[in-house]
């Protein structure tokens, strides 16, 4: 008896909030902030809030018509194909013993559809950043940077741009996961114009409050006209949150990897360029650590 | 959510990787941390400074343009193998970032050799003399065992010096080139081709001869092998490219 009561108090709080924030007129950027009772989707600093019902979100669109239509029914029927191979779509024997696999080689116009390159530009800022096909089938990003906040009122400190993967897709757009359990090391192969680089790696998560968890570490690009091998363990990155570092680390997951990203956010106004010949998971044997970094408590409750 | 603003871990895990912040940073010190940087495969390299201090003309003070150039010893081991009737380009000015400033180097180099004309030369045995440099086995590799990526090398020719200079118009990298030809006479005979286009830069590959090439029978008159040019009988090659309009 006393369970039930306890429990339908505060749902009966979150409801009357809920019911004030969506009954409130749409007012600019809030300066009183507002305590979210539920964290949702982030809000771009700058976007007014979005006060519409959770099922007007949805859009029924048949604009993609019929290719659409097509190339799920195809991504299908090389899903059921796959499967006589063996797991992902190779031999077991191969799967299980890889030890370096390619995973993003650019080689065409169409390898570029799987990033997604943004920049300071979409919350007001000036920075400006471009993808395109280098000379020898590399990837090129270059820009530039330029640190001046956006006058919106909210926003202190601007200039960043970022270079992240799409999520894969089964058919008709369910989620993939990139599975890397039997790897151990992030091989990349880069050149650089010298600025330092942070490479963000974001996994699948459980709670909604994990959505924006994302393990980083950094890339220190040498310049200079040779290409730069870089070899990143996965036990160096570590965990962050919306760009703060979190005190509870541990380290990365590597069974269900959803998105590779690499942004550049050093406080230095100028053009920027980078290229990736390609960017590979290899399995080094020698590497034995499982964490770079201590997990004790800083702060122990007694 | 607890935080802790001590992140003295983290500070010092970004120092040991990022670059040292020098109190006072010279052009010369500039230099040579960019050239560790990026020229770094090769311990023993030759540095080469053609610095021009103040020269006084007629009363007034007049600064001539400094170059700090360097070439590495294999460096001038593959100018030295270059084919004379090849064109050489120099190429710039490549953006580096030191911190937070942008500093701009150029480069020389050659178009990658193309297939039919390459010469695979067999180590030198005695150059090891603690193992065979080269095994002639026939030995199949599990899958445990392939340790490089199943990806095509990428050709792009070989780089044979860099330099970085205050003013980089072609007279100053004729200057340059002069006194790279010092230490390399092929220099003298090899058509050189300038590339001087500011913007997002990248090194050409292969595909960008066909416009060296329709130059190449023009710049085919032999460069004089005095040490100091009067007149540059190298043909400026712009390619009209976006640039971002810096010049410098």
């Amino acid at each position: 008896m006393s369970l039930s009561r306890i429990t339908r108090f505060p749902s009966a709080r979150l409801l009357s909030s809920i019911h004030q924030q969506l009954l409130l007129p749409p007012v600019g950027p809030l300066t009183v902030p507002t305590r979210a009772v539920i964290q949702g989707e982030y809000r771009r600093p700058g976007k007014p809030k979005e006060n519409k019902f959770p099922w007007q979100k949805i859009n029924f669109n048949f604009n993609k018509g019929l290719e659409g239509i097509k190339k799920h029914f195809m991504l299908l029927k090389t899903e059921f194909s796959d499967r006589w191979v063996g797991p992902e779509g190779k031999p077991v024997l191969e799967h299980m013993l890889e030890q370096n696999r390619v995973m993003w080689e650019f080689r065409g116009p169409e390898s570029l559809e799987e990033w997604t390159v943004s920049s300071d530009h979409e919350i007001g800022g000036q920075s400006e950043a471009h993808l395109r096909l280098g000379k020898n089938n590399t990837c090129f990003l270059y820009g530039n940077l330029s640190s001046t906040p956006p006058r919106d009122g909210e926003t202190r400190y601007s200039g960043y741009c970022t270079m992240r993967s799409k999520q894969p897709l089964f058919s008709f757009d369910r989620k993939k996961h990139h599975d890397w359990s039997s790897f151990n090391t992030l091989h990349l192969r880069v050149r650089g114009d010298g600025r330092p680089w942070m490479i963000n790696i974001a996994t699948e998560t459980y709670f909604s409050h994990q959505r924006d968890d994302i393990y980083s570490y950094f890339l220190y690009t040498r310049g200079g006209p040779y290409w730069q091998d870089v070899k990143i363990p996965f036990s160096k990155f570590f965990l962050t949150h919306r760009g703060r570092i979190q005190d509870d680390q541990h380290h990365l997951w590597l069974d269900k990897v959803n998105t590779v990203g690499f942004t550049l956010g050093d406080k230095a106004d100028g053009p920027f360029q980078l290229e990736i010949d390609f960017i590979g998971v290899c399995k080094d044997y020698a590497h034995t650590e499982e964490f770079a970094y201590e997990v004790y408590k800083r702060n122990p409750e007694v | 959510m607890t935080y802790n603003h001590s992140a003295t871990c983290w500070i010092q895990e970004v120092k040991r990787l990022s670059l040292p912040q020098s109190a006072k940073r010279t052009q010369r010190g500039d230099v040579r941390l960019v050239i560790d940087r990026s020229l770094s495969t090769d311990r023993n390299r030759l540095e080469i400074a053609y610095a021009r201090a103040h020269v006084t003309v007629s009363g007034e003070e007049i600064t001539l343009p400094h170059i700090v150039g360097t070439q590495s010893p294999s460096q001038m081991e593959l100018l030295a193998k270059h084919n004379p009737s090849r064109p050489v380009f120099v190429e710039g000015p490549f953006p580096l970032w030191l911190r937070k400033t942008c500093v701009h180097y150029y480069i020389l180099r050659a178009d990658p050799i193309p297939p039919d004309e390459k010469v695979e030369e067999p180590y030198d045995p005695e150059r090891c003399l603690d193992y065979p440099l080269q095994l002639d086995l026939d030995l199949e590799r599990d899958y445990g065992d392939q340790e490089s990526f199943d990806v095509e090398d990428l050709d792009e020719g070989p780089v044979f010096a860099m330099c970085m200079t205050s003013q980089g118009d072609q007279a100053t990298l004729n200057q340059w080139i002069s006194g790279l030809q010092q230490n390399n006479p092929v220099l003298g005979k090899v058509p050189t081709l300038f590339r001087l286009d500011a913007g997002p830069r990248e090194l050409q590959g292969a595909a960008a001869t066909e416009s060296g090439h329709s130059h190449g029978p023009e710049a085919e008159t032999l460069k004089e092998e005095s040490p100091h040019e009067e007149e540059p009988q190298n043909i400026v090659e712009e390619e009209p490219r976006r640039s971002q309009g810096m010049k410098q």
